[in-house]
C-alpha cells in the first residue's frame, strides 16, 4: 500500500524492465488485477534514489488551471479584436484588390462561427505552448516564444504567396500581423500566468 | 550548434521533399479544383524562391523552439511540439476558411497532411538534437 500511495507521485519512473533489481513483484488480489508491492528498499524515484521519502511534485508538473483559463480569455479577446481591427479594418483596401480571393461579405455571416472557433483554438493552444514552453511564465520569455511562432507563421504567408495571387501589400501586412498578434499575446499569456507560477516563485 | 544545423537541415529537407509530395502529387488533382484561388503554375514556378524561403524559415522555426524548450525529452518532445504547432496552424485554416473560398475537402486533407509533416519534423528533430545523448557520447 505504501509502495501505492507513493507512486501517486507523478515522478515515480517505475518501470517494467526494473521490477527484478527493485523487488517490486506483482500480487494477485481478489479483484483479479495485479498490483505492485515492494520488498525491497522502497523508493519511487530511482534517480534519486531516496528511500521512503515524498517526491515534492516538480514546478513544470503544476499548472494553475484558473491562471490558464484567464490568460486563455484574455489571448482570446486580444488576438480577436486584433484580427478585427488589423485583417477587417486596416488591411481591408489591401484586400479589395483581389476581391476574388475572398468570400462576398454576404457570407461573412455564415462562416463567421468558423472564424471565432479558430480564433479559440489559436488562443487555447497558444496558452498551452506558452504555459508549456516557459513554466515560469513573464511577458519577455513567453514575448520571445510568440515571435518564433510569429516566424513558423511568416515562413507559411511566404509559400501562400508563391502560390496565392496575394499582393506584396498584402504578403507586408500578414507578416507584420502575425509578428505583432503573437508577441503581444504570448506577452499577456505569460505577463497573466507569471504571478501564480511555481517555478517564478 | 553542429547537431542543430544538422537537424535544420534535415528538417527543411522533409519539408521539402513532403510539401512537394504530398501537395504537389496527392493533393495535385484537390488544388485544381479550387484553380482560382491559386496562381498559373508558370507564374508560382517564378516564385518558388518563396516557397524555399517559406520552408526554411519554418523549419529554422521549428528547430529553435524545439532547441530553446523542448530538447530535453527527444522525439517524444519533437511529436508533442509539432502536434501543438500543427494545431495552431488548423486554427489558421479554420480563420482561412471563413475568409476565403476553400473547399472544406482541400483544407481536411492539407490538415492531415501538416499533421504528418510535423510530426515527422519533430521525429527528426528529436533525434538529432538531442544535448543528452550528445553528452552521453
Amino acid at each position: 500500500m505504501w509502495m501505492l500511495l507513493c507512486c501517486a507521485n507523478s515522478d515515480c519512473r517505475l518501470r517494467r524492465s526494473n521490477r527484478a533489481t527493485t523487488g517490486h513483484r506483482p500480487v494477485a488480489t481478489p479483484f483479479a488485477c495485479k498490483i505492485w508491492v515492494d520488498i525491497g528498499p522502497p523508493f519511487c524515484d530511482e534517480r534519486l534514489g531516496r528511500g521512503g521519502t515524498q517526491q515534492q511534485p516538480q514546478p513544470k508538473e503544476i499548472m494553475d488551471w484558473k491562471k490558464f483559463l484567464i490568460a486563455f480569455v484574455a489571448a482570446f479577446g486580444f488576438i480577436f479584436v486584433f484580427g478585427f481591427l488589423w485583417h477587417g479594418m486596416l488591411m481591408h483596401g489591401a484586400y479589395s484588390e483581389v476581391p476574388a480571393l475572398w468570400r462576398p461579405e454576404a457570407e461573412h455571416g455564415k462562416y463567421f462561427t468558423w472564424l471565432v472557433f479558430g480564433h479559440i483554438l489559436m488562443a487555447f493552444f497558444l496558452t498551452l505552448l506558452c504555459v508549456k514552453f516557459v513554466p515560469g511564465g513573464g511577458a519577455g520569455p513567453c514575448a520571445r516564444l510568440g515571435i518564433l511562432l510569429a516566424l513558423i507563421y511568416i515562413g507559411v504567408d511566404f509559400i501562400f504567396y508563391a502560390v496565392q495571387p496575394l499582393t506584396m501589400k498584402i504578403l507586408g501586412g500578414f507578416v507584420v500581423g502575425d509578428l505583432i498578434m503573437f508577441a503581444v499575446a504570448s506577452a499577456i499569456i505569460g505577463a497573466i500566468y507569471k504571478s501564480s507560477s511555481p517555478a517564478a516563485a | 550548434m553542429k547537431r542543430f544545423i544538422f537537424a535544420f537541415i534535415a528538417a527543411f529537407i522533409f519539408i521539402f521533399l513532403w510539401g512537394w509530395f504530398y501537395n504537389g502529387v496527392l493533393l495535385k488533382d484537390v488544388f485544381a479544383e479550387a484553380q482560382s484561388l491559386f496562381r498559373p503554375r508558370e507564374e508560382m514556378m517564378g516564385l518558388f524562391h518563396w516557397i524555399i524561403i517559406g520552408q526554411a524559415g519554418l523549419a529554422l522555426s521549428f528547430v529553435m523552439i524545439y532547441a530553446s524548450g523542448f530538447a530535453g525529452g527527444g522525439i517524444a518532445s519533437g511529436v508533442h511540439l509539432g502536434i501543438m504547432l500543427e494545431i495552431l496552424a488548423v486554427s489558421a485554416r479554420c480563420a482561412f476558411y471563413a475568409t476565403q473560398p476553400f473547399p472544406a475537402k482541400l483544407l481536411v486533407l492539407t490538415s492531415i497532411g501538416g499533421f504528418i509533416e510535423m510530426i515527422v519534423t519533430g521525429v527528426i528533430v528529436g533525434a538529432i538534437y538531442n544535448p543528452a545523448a550528445a553528452q552521453a557520447s
